[in-house]
C-alpha cells in the first residue's frame, strides 16, 4: 500500500514536473540571447556615454521636434507634456584611439564650425567604470556626420575599455542581414542593444547602409556589429525629422568611411556637409495623361528665377530626359551637384523653349 | 528528465560551438544563428527583385507579364483622380516602365496595375500566400520605400518582424493582418512576405505616434486571401470600370451594441436579400463560410473580405436551433446614400490627426467622365428584385441642357435595367460606367415600360 501511494506521487510529481516544463526547450531562442548578450559583451568596451551640455536659452536644440498636431486626448495640448520635451541625450560614443572617442556630429547641432557650436557649454564623457571626462571637439565630418572627441585620460590603460580596431578589409553587409547595435544610454554603466536586419545597403551615395533596429537618441553613435561581433558601421546620419525615434529606419556611416573621416579629423580637418543641389522650383503632376510638371512656384533666387522659369510653366525634359513624375525631377538633380548646369525644356502657353539653369546650393 | 538533459546538452554542445565559430570567418553557416541569418539574406534575394516603386508608395509584382499590387491610395495620389499611366521601377533595375490600372478595390484599398512589357519579356514577381495559414507569432518580411529613402533610385526598404494579429477590423481595411515590422509613411502599397517568400499581404497602415507618421510598432495588411477573392473581378475591369465594389447583404440590420457571442440580427426589411435569404430579427449570425463571427464587427469584416454580389454561407443561431442560410452582399457599400460601415477607433483616430501609411482619402473614387442626367435621389429601387434595376423619377439637367436619358425618349416611370450591357441595381452602377466612358459615346440603354421590354441609344453628355 505504502509502495503504491510512492509510486503514485513519484508519478505526480513527474507528471507536475513534466507540465510545468515547455512542452519543447527554446533551444534556438536560448541560442539568440546567448549571441545577443556575448555580442553586447565584446562590444560594451568600445562604447561610452557622452552628454552633451547646452545653453537652451541661447540655441535650438540639436534634435528639434516636429510641430506636433493636438489630438484630443491623444495629449500634444499640454506644454508640459512629456513627449514635447526635447531629447538631449546622453548619446553613444566609440573608443577609437588611446584619447579620442567619436560621436554623431548632429549631437553638437548643426553648426558649420570647427569645434563644438556655440551653446553648446560642455562635452562629458562617462567611461564604463563611472569615471567623467570632460571632452574637446577636434574634428568635424559632417559629411557621414561624425565629430572626434579628445578627453585627458589614456584609455589604453584602462581595464574596462579597450579601443575598437578598424578592419582592414571593407566589409560590406548583405541586404536582411542580422546586426547588433550596442549604445549607452542613461545609465552609462550598462550597455543597450537592439538588433535588425540590413535594410538597404546603397544610402547616402554609398557612405552608409540602412538598419531596421529601433534607434532612439541613446544610441546615436553606437557602434553596428555583425553576428560575429565585428563592428560594421556607426549609427549616424540620423534625421529625426524625417524617420523619428525609434521608426524602425535609422542609417550607419559603413566603418571603412569613418576609418577615412577618423584619419582627416585626427588632423583637424573640418568637413562640412555637402549643401544638396538645388533647383528652387515645386513642380507637381497637374495633368495626369499628359507629359511633363508644372511649375507651381518659383523660390526668389533660385538658379530656376535667375533663369526665367516662371509659375505655370511646364518642364516637359530635363537634359534629354522626359519629366513625367516628380519623382523623375527629384532624381535627376540628386544625380547633379551644386554649380552643374542643366538645359530645362519649357512650354510656356504654347511655345516651347530651352533654358539652362545653375543648381545652387539647397538652403 | 532524460528529454531535459538531452536539451541541456545540446544547447550545452550548440554555445560550445558558437564560441568556435567566431574564428572562422570565411566557412559555410554552423551555428543555427548563422543558417538563420543565411536564410534571411538568401529570402530577401528571392523576393527583392520582385518589388514596384510607383509614385509615392511601393508595390509589388505577382506575374511573370507584369501584374503588380499597390495600394488605392497610392495610385489615386493624383489631382484628377486615376490616372490612365504611370511610370514604375522596380527593385535593383534603373529601367523606368509604363504601368497602367487594370482595376482598383478603393475600399479595400487595392488597385491591380499592369506593367507593359515587350512581348514575351518577364519580370521578377512574388506569389500570393494562403493568409489563412498565417498564424500570430510568425515572422514576417516587409519591403517599402519609407519616406521614399530611394530617392528616385531602386533601392527599397527590407524591414523583418512579427505577425502580431490577425483578422483586425477597421472598416476598409475589414480583416486585416497586423504586423510589427517597419511600416512608415512610403511603405504604402508594398507587400509583407512569409518565411516562404510568399505575399500574406499588401501593407497599408501604421498606427503612428502622436501626430506624426512615424510607425510605433503596429502596421496593417490587407491579406492575400481577400485580394485573391477580388482578383478575377479586378482583372475582368481592365480597360473598363475600373472599379470593384464591397458589399452587404441588404436588409440586414446588425445590432453593434448588443452583447452576444456573434452579430446579432436587429431587423430585417422586406423584400430584401436578407428576406429571402431567410433571416430573421433575433437571430445570431455565428459563422460565414469558415470565418467564425465572434461580434457585429467580424460580420462586417468578413462581409467585406469578397466583391460585391459574392454569396456567404451563414451559420446561424435562432433561440436552440442552428440554422444555414446562404446570402449575397448585394448592397454597394461605397455609396452614402446606401449600406454604411461602421468605423473602428482606428479609423476615427486616423481622421483626427495622422495614422494611415499614405497621404489621400483611400477611398476616393475616380470620379465619372461623363453625364447620363439622372437627378440626385430622382430614382428607386425596383419592388421586383428578379428583374432588377431601377425605376426613374426625376431627370436632371446637364450643364443647361435636356437629360440625355430624357432626350432618347425615356419617361418618368421607366424602369432601366441595364446600360452598356451591364446590369444596374442601384445608382453607383451607372456611375462606375462613365468613369471609363467619355461624352458623346453612344450607350444602349434597356428598359421596361408598361411591362414591355425596351431599349435606346443615348449619347452620354460632358459632365459640366
Amino acid at each position: 500500500m505504502k509502495t503504491k501511494f510512492t509510486t503514485f506521487a513519484l508519478l505526480l510529481a513527474l507528471g507536475l514536473s513534466a507540465a510545468a516544463l515547455p512542452a519543447q526547450e527554446p533551444v534556438l531562442h536560448k541560442e539568440l540571447e546567448a549571441q545577443r548578450i556575448k555580442v553586447a559583451k565584446s562590444m560594451a568596451k568600445f562604447t561610452v556615454s557622452v552628454e552633451i551640455d547646452y545653453d537652451h536659452e541661447a540655441v535650438r536644440p540639436p534634435t528639434p521636434r516636429t510641430p506636433r498636431l493636438p489630438i484630443p486626448g491623444m495629449g500634444g495640448e499640454d506644454p508640459n507634456d512629456p513627449f514635447q520635451r526635447y531629447d538631449i541625450g546622453p548619446f553613444s560614443g566609440l573608443i577609437v584611439g588611446k584619447n579620442h572617442v567619436l560621436i554623431s556630429d548632429r549631437t553638437l547641432g548643426d553648426f558649420n564650425t570647427t569645434g563644438a557650436g556655440p551653446g553648446v557649454e560642455g562635452v562629458t564623457v562617462t567611461l564604463p567604470s563611472g569615471d567623467r571626462y570632460p571632452a574637446k571637439v577636434v574634428g568635424r565630418h559632417q559629411e557621414i556626420d561624425l565629430a572626434l572627441l579628445e578627453i585627458s585620460a589614456d584609455l589604453s590603460t584602462s581595464i574596462d575599455v579597450a579601443i575598437a580596431t578598424f578592419p582592414a578589409d571593407e566589409l560590406k553587409p548583405e541586404r536582411g542581414q542580422q546586426v547588433f547595435v550596442v549604445g549607452r544610454g542613461q545609465n552609462p554603466l550598462r550597455v543597450l542593444v537592439n538588433d535588425g536586419i540590413v535594410s538597404a545597403i546603397d544610402r547616402e551615395a554609398r557612405k552608409a547602409f540602412q538598419l531596421d533596429a529601433r534607434i532612439g537618441n541613446a544610441t546615436l553613435g553606437a557602434p553596428v556589429a555583425d553576428n560575429d561581433g565585428r563592428i560594421i558601421g556607426m549609427v549616424t546620419l540620423h534625421n529625426h525629422e524625417t524617420f523619428g525615434q525609434a521608426s524602425g529606419v535609422s542609417y550607419a556611416a559603413y566603418m571603412h568611411e569613418v576609418k577615412r573621416a577618423y584619419a582627416l579629423m585626427k588632423e583637424g580637418k573640418f568637413v562640412e556637409r555637402p549643401k544638396a543641389p538645388f533647383m528652387g522650383i515645386g513642380a507637381n503632376k497637374k495633368w495626369p495623361d499628359k507629359p511633363g510638371l508644372e511649375v507651381g512656384n518659383v523660390v526668389s533666387g533660385s538658379g530656376a528665377e535667375k533663369a526665367g522659369i516662371r509659375t505655370g510653366d511646364i518642364i516637359l525634359k530635363v537634359d534629354d530626359a522626359e519629366m513625367n513624375d516628380v519623382p523623375d525631377l527629384i532624381a535627376h538633380i540628386a544625380g547633379h551637384k551644386v554649380g552643374d548646369v542643366l538645359t530645362v525644356k519649357l512650354l510656356r502657353g504654347e511655345k516651347e523653349m530651352d533654358v539652362k539653369v545653375t543648381l545652387g546650393p539647397r538652403p | 528528465m532524460k528529454k531535459l538533459m538531452a536539451a541541456l546538452a545540446l544547447s550545452l554542445f550548440i554555445g560550445g560551438f558558437a564560441a568556435q565559430a567566431q574564428d572562422k570567418k570565411t566557412s559555410a553557416p554552423s551555428t543555427s544563428i548563422e543558417k538563420i541569418d543565411r536564410e534571411t539574406r538568401d529570402l530577401v534575394k528571392k523576393v527583392w527583385p520582385a518589388f514596384v516603386h510607383i509614385g509615392g508608395g511601393s508595390g509589388v509584382c505577382i506575374s511573370e507579364d507584369g501584374y503588380f499590387l499597390t495600394n488605392h491610395h497610392v495610385y489615386n495620389d493624383a489631382p484628377k483622380g486615376m490616372v490612365a499611366k504611370t511610370s514604375v521601377r522596380m527593385a535593383g533595375n534603373s529601367r523606368k516602365f509604363t504601368a497602367i490600372p487594370v482595376g482598383a478595390d478603393p475600399r479595400g484599398d487595392i488597385v491591380l496595375g499592369k506593367i507593359v512589357l515587350e512581348k514575351g519579356e518577364k519580370v521578377p514577381f512574388a506569389k500570393l500566400a494562403d493568409s489563412e495559414k498565417v498564424q500570430i507569432g510568425d515572422l514576417c518580411l516587409s519591403i517599402g520605400d519609407p519616406f521614399l529613402l530611394s530617392g528616385g533610385g531602386s533601392e527599397p526598404t527590407i524591414t523583418l518582424g512579427t505577425v502580431t494579429a490577425k483578422n483586425r477590423f477597421q472598416g476598409g481595411y475589414c480583416d486585416c493582418i497586423q504586423i510589427d515590422t517597419a511600416i512608415n509613411p512610403g511603405n504604402s502599397g508594398g507587400p509583407s512576405f512569409n518565411m516562404d517568400g510568399e505575399i500574406i499581404g499588401i501593407n497599408g497602415r501604421n498606427i503612428a505616434s502622436h501626430g506624426k507618421r512615424f510607425n510605433t510598432g503596429a502596421g496593417y495588411a490587407i491579406p492575400a486571401n481577400q485580394i485573391r477573392h477580388f482578383m478575377d473581378a479586378l482583372k475582368a475591369q481592365e480597360g473598363g470600370a475600373i472599379v470593384v465594389r464591397h458589399g452587404l447583404v441588404s436588409g440586414l440590420k446588425i445590432s453593434l451594441g448588443a452583447k452576444a457571442e456573434g452579430a446579432v440580427v436587429e431587423a430585417v426589411e422586406p423584400e430584401t436579400e436578407a428576406s429571402d435569404a431567410g433571416f430573421q430579427a433575433g437571430d445570431v449570425i455565428v459563422k460565414m463560410d469558415d470565418s467564425v463571427i465572434f461580434n457585429a464587427f467580424r460580420y462586417y469584416g468578413v462581409v467585406g473580405t469578397k466583391p460585391r454580389g459574392s454569396t456567404f454561407k451563414f451559420m446561424v443561431k435562432r433561440g436552440d436551433k442552428t440554422v444555414e442560410l446562404s446570402a449575397r452582399n448585394d448592397l454597394p457599400t461605397e455609396s452614402g446614400q446606401f449600406g454604411t460601415i461602421p468605423r473602428s477607433d482606428e479609423e476615427a483616430r486616423r481622421d483626427g490627426g495622422g495614422g494611415i501609411a499614405g497621404m489621400m482619402d483611400p477611398f476616393k473614387l475616380p470620379t465619372a467622365k461623363s453625364s447620363l442626367g439622372i437627378a440626385n435621389g430622382g430614382w428607386k429601387r425596383n419592388p421586383d428584385r428578379k428583374v432588377g434595376g431601377f425605376i426613374m423619377l426625376k431627370f436632371a439637367k446637364v450643364g443647361g441642357e435636356q437629360s440625355p436619358l430624357e432626350a432618347a425618349g425615356l419617361q418618368v416611370n421607366d424602369i432601366l435595367i441595364s446600360i452598356g450591357g451591364r446590369r444596374i441595381h442601384f445608382l453607383c452602377d451607372v456611375s462606375d460606367i462613365l468613369i471609363s466612358v467619355d461624352a458623346g459615346t453612344p450607350l444602349l440603354v434597356k428598359y421596361i415600360r408598361d411591362g414591355q421590354e425596351a431599349e435606346v441609344t443615348v449619347i452620354t453628355a460632358a459632365r459640366p
